[in-house]
């Protein structure tokens, strides 16, 4: 059992994490379990369906972004700018989506707000027949359609 | 939530649920989402919908401008100009552009001012006096209907402003005209209010101050859903210089006070900016000792909070004019009439930038705006 102000998170695959609750409630899912049932803070909170090496990254960005406590200093903007940019950019793709669905599901507003803009960055300057291709869509236009739609927005190409 | 196996196929953005990518793509600069809407049907309907647009805007508006539109000063055609990020110090001996130039070309006319901008649209007027609302991204143009309140022309000068009110969900127009006797006594200000939604112009209340004070510059600076210009409390001589704000959703004039020490020592002040969220007064005598200076409202409607903001400028001789903040965290400044250079005002450093294209610039021509994918006639 985690001490006080610690809880315990577990991931799908069993992988258990001791965490400060400061840390661990920057994710507003954990947050509202820790609020409604007080046996969530004693025992363990399962994380269902993020692996230990997703969870991992997730507590690794919340302990930066954390409040500091009151003998902590307070990390600057720029240093949580750098963080941040290191941060995304050693992930694999694969770790990208994954932790984008997960921060999705805990909610974890900032660190969503960071992927989506990285995965924005990424696909910003791709054709329309590459994006299809990334997300799978289907061209459901007719050529005309198409073109008609080319001519609305020249400004865009 | 689904988990992956370990056989999973190549990453893919496909499996992603569509919250999550509808969250990806309001992360966009604004021409991408023009050039995805031809990606498929949901897509289009989804990037065209006032929705997504209005949560578009919501998230990029956290951000100040970063372009700028231009009049060219010598054929009074419309640029915009997008700089680069701020480049590594590389020893390349390749000289690079800093910044892109872009001749709006479908925007023909003799461009007279730039008057206003917010949210991606710009005000301007061409010499024919004709007010025009323009997104400078999407290059849609719109002319705003005469107002048919308006009276002889002779003997007056006009003020303008421009902005979002979000208590009507409506975009705003506003002239304040200025009538003086011959003697060129002020003999009172009509205001008139131009609603992008209802398309008309109502005359409101006069305005209680002198603005007389603004006839150089003649736009008013949007900051807190309110309109701002540089006036005198009274018609009086020596009347205190104010700043009298328009607020846009209940259409009421208030002011704020101007450094104590200002109307003491009798300065003048040129012009309004924001820079960094607070309202800034840049003064006529700035220019000291290679230092620019200029006053901040570090707290908004509170006078006690202005704050001298000086900024090193080289040792020439050159003249330097503060134009707009530009992106986050630099202020554009224009060297001798002719070239633009970035102040960073976190790093406290200046660069010179090259853009070419333009052919002539002039300080009144320069405005910043945001890549915005509101239209100037969202309403119809």
């Amino acid at each position: 059992m985690a001490s006080k102000g610690n809880l315990t998170l577990k991931s799908c695959n069993g992988k258990e994490f001791i965490v400060e609750e400061k840390v661990a409630v920057m994710s507003t899912t954990i947050k509202n379990m820790v609020d409604v049932d007080d046996s969530f803070a004693q025992g363990v909170i399962p994380i269902i369906g993020v692996d230990g090496k997703i969870l991992a990254k997730l507590i690794e960005y919340c302990k930066e972004h954390a409040e500091a406590d009151e003998d902590e200093e307070v990390k600057s903007e720029e240093y949580l700018k750098k963080f941040d940019e290191k941060f995304v950019d050693e992930l694999n793709l694969n770790d990208l989506y994954d932790l984008l669905k997960a921060s999705n599901y805990l909610e974890i507003t900032k660190l969503l707000n960071l992927l989506c803009q990285k995965v924005a960055s990424m696909i910003k300057g791709k054709k329309p027949e590459e994006i299809r291709r990334i997300f799978n869509i289907k061209n459901d236009f007719t050529p005309e359609e198409e073109e008609e739609i080319n001519r609305q927005n020249p400004w865009a190409f | 939530m689904a988990t992956r196996s370990d056989s999973a196929p190549a990453p893919s953005a496909a499996g992603l649920p569509q919250e999550l990518i509808t969250q990806i793509l309001l992360h966009l600069p604004a021409k991408s989402i023009g050039r995805f809407r031809c990606v498929s049907k949901p897509w289009n309907s989804l990037l065209s919908s006032r929705y997504f647009m209005k949560s578009h805007l919501t998230l990029h508006s956290i951000h100040s401008p970063s372009n700028l539109i231009i009049i060219s000063s010598s054929d009074y055609s419309l640029f915009t100009i997008t700089f680069n990020p701020k480049r590594s110090s590389s020893t390349s001996r390749v000289r690079r552009e800093d910044g892109v130039s872009r001749k709006l070309k479908n925007c023909q006319g003799m461009w007279y001012s730039l008057l206003g901008s917010c949210n991606g649209l710009v005000l301007m007027v061409d010499f024919d006096n004709c007010l025009f609302l323009m997104n400078p991204t999407t290059l849609e143009l719109v002319k705003v209907p005469d107002s048919s309140l308006a009276l002889d022309p002779i003997r007056r000068f006009s003020l303008h402003g421009f902005g979002y009110d979000s208590s009507s969900d409506d975009y705003k127009i506003v002239i304040l005209t200025c009538y003086g006797n011959p003697f060129g006594v002020n003999e009172g200000t009509f205001v008139d209010v131009y609603s992008l939604k209802m398309k008309t112009w109502r005359r409101i209340e006069n305005s209680p101050y002198d603005h007389s004070y603004s006839y150089e510059v003649n736009s008013g600076v949007l900051l807190h859903g309110a309109i701002h210009w540089l006036a005198t409390e009274t018609s009086v001589e020596d009347s205190p210089v104010i700043v009298a704000a328009l607020s846009l959703s209940d259409e009421k004039f208030t002011h704020l006070g101007v450094p104590s020490c200002f109307n003491e020592r009798n300065s003048s002040a040129y012009k309004l900016v924001v820079l960094e969220g607070c309202l800034g007064m840049v003064c006529n005598v700035v220019y000291e000792d290679y230092q620019f200076y200029i006053w901040i409202m570090k707290e908004y409607g509170v006078q006690e909070s202005w704050t001298k903001l000086v900024i090193n400028m080289p040792q020439n001789e050159n003249l330097f004019k503060l134009i707009c903040q530009y992106g986050d965290d630099e202020v554009v400044f224009l060297e001798n009439g002719s070239k633009l250079v970035l102040h960073n005002l976190k790093e406290k450093s200046l660069r010179n930038v090259e853009v070419s294209g333009v052919p002539g610039m002039h300080y009144d021509g320069i405005m910043n705006f945001s890549e915005i994918l509101v239209s100037p006639s969202f309403f119809s």
